[in-house]
């Protein structure tokens, strides 16, 4: 029930972009810098929806195989939809799609 | 006692004799204006002598004078850059001096208010999306990112607390 009113609410203009950004290549997994290139969501507002997307059990992240010693750098968080997301992405980017189907008739979607 | 008398040819030779050597000696000794000419041309000669010497003198004192002002400076420069060494960090960090090249690490403090877990992940995270702009070159992006970060660190602490506590109350409810 709690899970169903999380999934089906309307969401902000950001957390849309970022959803359609992650839909874009819903097989691939993106990681945080280029979801903020791809979505020109701000940096820290970008952070905090992956998160709560993350949260909601709409994306699956996972950290990069890597020893931070021997490469001399942090591992990398990658983002994926998983099925339930790829589901709630689809259905709040309709309106949208609808609307650039309405503006521009040969602009195809996913 | 006898008294001679020359005759009277020989004393006008002897007088032509005379004045012929007053006239030689006139003519060979020379003049005092034209020695005193010479005097003077030859002082005015050792003035030249002395004036070009002491403009020499005053450019080697010029130049000492010019390298010891460079010989300061240089110091000055040396114990600027020392001094500008020895500045608080945190004056740095907020860009008051010179600027520096990106960091690629998010301020400590801004994870202060996240938990452990949250705070080592921000952390990993944020690290490697500063990294990432600066190996593209855009070390703008990255200081503005690296603020904005900070800022949001804050702004996530708060409402990662706030959810974890509603949840909690929920369950307890």
């Amino acid at each position: 029930m709690n899970r169903d009113k999380r999934t089906t609410r309307r969401r902000s203009h950001q957390t849309r972009l970022v959803l359609r950004v992650l839909l874009d290549a819903p097989s691939e997994e993106v990681y945080g810098l280029q979801v903020v290139r791809a979505s020109g969501v701000g940096v820290g507002t970008k952070y905090a929806i992956l998160r709560r997307l993350e949260d909601e059990g709409l994306l699956d992240g996972r950290w990069e195989q890597m020893d931070p010693s021997d490469e001399g750098r942090p591992p990398r968080r990658y983002y994926r939809l998983n099925g339930e997301g790829r589901k709630v992405a689809l259905r709040e980017t309709a309106k949208d799609r609808q609307a650039l189907r309405l503006l521009a008739p040969g602009w195809s979607s996913v | 006692m006898t008294i001679v008398i020359p005759s009277l040819g020989a004393l006008g030779s002897l007088i032509g004799a005379l004045w012929g050597y007053l006239n030689w000696r006139e003519r060979v000794r020379p003049d005092a204006k034209a020695l005193r000419n010479r005097e003077l041309k030859d002082i005015q000669g050792d003035l030249k002598e002395l004036r070009r010497l002491e403009h020499v003198g005053e450019l080697l004192l010029h130049q000492r004078e010019t390298r010891e002002i460079l010989l300061q400076r240089q110091m000055e420069a040396e114990e600027l850059a020392k001094t500008e060494r020895e500045i608080p960090r945190f004056l740095r960090a907020w860009g008051v001096t010179r600027r520096h090249a990106p960091q690629n690490t998010v301020p400590s403090w801004a994870f202060l208010l996240l938990t452990p877990d949250d705070a080592q992940r921000y952390k990993w995270e944020w690290s490697d999306h500063l990294r990432q702009l600066i190996e593209d070159d855009e070390a703008k992006q990255a200081r503005i990112d690296r603020r904005r970060l900070a800022l949001a660190a804050i702004f996530l602490a708060i409402v990662l607390r706030a959810r974890r506590a509603l949840g909690l109350l929920r369950r307890t409810l």
